[in-house]
């Protein structure tokens, strides 16, 4: 019996003993992560830990003195779970309460047998979902969803974009949110979570979108779409388009278009205020492009600011069709100044047919780059029509009709940017609106790019004088504004008809002005663009203009004429005056 | 009881005499078998305990950071809402600000004064990997082409180098 007994009780031992060695190692496993423990602890976590993507927090974007023109923020959507809710009809009261929501209804989904049930038909703010958290109810989820809002609401809309929805995900569209989307999306990084209560996975959140820095600012987007507004409501236009540059670098300062969007709710604009005309619509410019083609003219050497033509009907036929001035007047002797300063299309015409010719003329624009995108970083831009004479529709006609901005197509920013080759010396500078991009702690800077130089400098200047005079003493003269010598050339460009198809439009027109300042040291260049107005762009785009320059001057710290020669003398350079 | 050995020593002798020696022994040897299981298993459990009170401080901490970082969104968003220039301009208005002129600007020239301009991110340049490659044909060369050097400048009376 004895014998027995004690035979057991060395069983019991070593059963014991063998179960303590086992708890042993398992506690040194803890301690020392055995490998045998990681293998079971990977077998294990493919039962208890859910993976998923887990996307970072979109990038900002700021604009180019850091002021913030699209940020992130959170809304919260509210849900319960039936199954753990131990008192439902004080539960519903309570969350009907706060969310405001019909209190009946939150009871019936407190009823239902569903594992998971949505409150809330829309995201509540953060003060909501906070006082819902206060109920400290195990039922509740407080589900965090990101939201991109525009705090400036539609200022400069349309080159931001709008965060909006492919599928499940969100996408950027349209200006940088869509033209940098990738930068500013960031990588999406495979996460764990583990099913098991306190069991903490630790894992890095993927790092945020990349922020980017854009050259407009916002004070001067600011002025721009004011102003634009203004003008179109004073001059009955129905829309319109100003685009603010610095010549020297291709930066975009603000580039503005009516009719805009907000794009907090871009779901509720029509398609048509969504694209941005700046760069996807392009027009007829009309009388501005007598700038190109007289700096093509005067480029090919054949003709200078002394050379002279004559007008001796009020109109010229070429190939078949007749080429009137914008006064259907003929003026007898007219310089090469004239033909810019008075806006004489019969002036361009010679310069096109018998001074340079077809050959030497386009290729004088494909030097400018008339008829090809300019490169913008900004998502759908278009690239204008321009007819060569081996193409299909191109006539003879066309010579003459393209020299003064008709028969050809571009956008307002292409048409800055020939302006800008005269202001900037003849080299073109890549437009752009990203100023830098930042990735923790690394910025990325937009270098400056000369791009074409389609003329030289000596033919830059050469215009540049030619356009003062156009202000001073031509057709801009309400462009002046006292104190600074501005450099512009006005257009007013024929419009289809909508009621007479075919022919162009008897009333309506697109008037343009474009210019820079001040003309000697070009600090920053304009385009106004007015669609649809009844009158000349010499009466509503060009005192629109001097409007702008007047507050513009002050934003940008642009002095006077006066003032400059005082610094200068003082032994200052003004070139280096910025914005503060 | 005649066969019975005779014990060695007295101690020895008493013990296996004592009646109630076998069942204190394993009373004892059990006892001592639960005190150790029941050390090893507070062991454990505090083990256990401390891993899931630091998982859960974790979560918390995580959580936490989460929703800092989201206060922290949302309170830039809102600052800059604030910083909407249509709210600022009737701020100023409020306080009698009004818009300056061209002419009101007065600029003065700073000696020494430097913009800071937009400056391209310079060129990342690897490091070189430094690889020993010389050959005992290379260094003899070397040693040659600097005694040679030497007596050069030596016969052109420079002075060493």
């Amino acid at each position: 019996m004895r014998t027995s007994f004690n035979r057991r009780l060395s069983l019991l031992t070593f059963v014991i003993i063998i179960t303590g060695v086992l708890l042993f190692a398992r506690l040194a496993s803890f301690q020392f992560q055995l490998d045998v423990a990681a293998y079971l602890q990977r077998l294990a976590s493919s039962n208890y830990r859910i993976i998923n993507d887990r996307f970072p927090e979109r990038g900002r974007i700021y604009d180019r003195n850091g002021e913030l023109l699209a940020a992130n923020t959170t809304e919260y959507r509210i849900g319960i779970s039936p199954v753990y809710i131990s008192n439902k009809a004080r539960l519903a009261r309570e969350l009907a309460e706060i969310l405001g929501e019909d209190e009946e209804r939150i009871l019936q989904l407190a009823n239902s047998r569903a594992p998971y049930e949505l409150v809330t038909r829309q995201p509540v703010s953060a003060e909501v979902a906070q006082k819902v958290a206060r109920l400290n109810s195990l039922a509740v989820t407080i589900d965090p969803e990101p939201k991109r809002i525009y705090p400036h609401n539609s200022l400069a809309a349309h080159v931001i974009g709008f965060v909006g929805w492919e599928g499940n995900l969100r996408r950027g569209y349209v200006g940088v949110e869509g033209g940098y989307n990738d930068d500013l999306a960031g990588q999406s990084r495979v996460t764990e979570r583990s099913r098991i209560p306190f069991d903490a996975i630790l894992g890095e959140p993927p790092p945020p979108g990349r922020d980017i820095y854009l050259t407009i600012d916002r004070s001067i987007q600011h002025l721009a779409e004011s102003e634009l507004y203004d003008a179109i409501n004073r001059y009955g236009a129905t829309s319109g388009t100003i685009i603010i540059m610095d010549p020297r670098t291709g930066e975009v300062l603000a580039m503005a278009s009516y009719p805009t969007f907000d794009p907090n709710v871009y779901f509720r604009a029509n398609q048509e205020s969504i694209r941005n005309p700046a760069i996807s619509d392009t027009y007829e410019p009309g009388s501005v492009f007598k700038i190109v083609t007289a700096a093509i003219a005067l480029e090919s050497g054949k003709v200078s600011e002394d050379s002279t033509y004559y007008e001796g009907s009020p109109f010229r036929v070429v190939g078949g069709r007749r080429v009137y001035n914008w006064d259907r007047a003929a003026h007898g002797s007219q310089s090469f100044v004239d033909i810019l300063v008075r806006s004489w299309n019969l002036g361009t015409t010679w310069l096109a047919v018998d001074v340079l010719g077809p050959t030497e003329f386009y290729e004088g624009l494909r030097r400018f780059g008339v008829g090809q995108p300019t490169g913008i970083d900004l998502e759908g831009e278009a690239a204008g029509i321009l007819r060569l004479p081996n193409d299909l529709y191109w006539s003879d006609s066309d010579l003459a009709t393209n020299s003064f901005g008709q028969g050809l197509t571009v956008t307002p920013l292409q048409m800055l940017s020939f302006v800008n080759v005269i202001a900037n010396g003849g080299q073109m500078m890549q437009p752009h609106v990203r100023l830098k991009t930042v990735d923790g702690d690394r910025e990325y800077y937009a270098v400056p790019a000369a791009v074409r130089t389609p003329i030289s400098a000596d033919v830059a200047r050469r215009i540049t004088d030619i356009m003062v005079q156009v202000v001073n003493i031509g057709e801009g003269k309400d462009a002046r504004v006292p104190g600074y010598t501005i450099a512009g050339k006005t257009g007013t460009a024929q419009i289809y008809c909508a009621t007479c198809p075919g022919l162009y439009d008897p009333e309506l027109s697109m008037a343009t002005f474009v210019g820079f300042l001040p003309a000697d040291e070009p600090r920053v260049s304009i385009l106004i663009k007015l669609d649809k107005v009844g009158r000349f762009a010499s009466e509503t785009a060009a005192p629109a203009f001097a409007q702008l320059v007047k507050r513009l001057v002050v934003l940008m710290n642009i002095p006077t004429d006066a003032q400059r020669a005082e610094l200068r003398a003082q032994g200052g350079d003004t070139s280096l005056i910025v914005k503060r | 009881m005649s066969d019975r050995r005779e014990p060695s020593t007295p101690i020895r002798q008493a013990v296996p005499q004592l009646p109630w020696r076998s069942p204190t022994q394993a009373v004892a040897l059990i006892i001592l078998i639960v005190i150790v299981a029941i050390f090893i298993g507070a062991l454990y459990l505090d083990q256990a305990t401390v891993t899931a009170t630091t998982g859960s401080n974790l979560l918390e901490l995580q959580r936490t950071r989460e929703f800092l970082q989201r206060a922290i969104s949302d309170m830039q968003a809102r600052i800059a809402q604030q910083r909407n220039i249509n709210n600022l301009r009737g701020r100023a208005q409020q306080l009698g600000f009004v818009p300056a002129a061209a002419q009101d600007l007065e600029y003065i020239v700073v000696e020494g004064y430097s913009p800071i301009r937009a400056t391209p991110t310079p060129l990342l340049v690897p490091t070189p990997t430094l690889v020993y490659d010389e050959t005992f044909e290379g260094w003899v060369r070397q040693q040659w082409d600097l005694l040679l050097r030497q007596f050069e400048q030596w016969m052109n009376g420079d002075s060493a180098p």
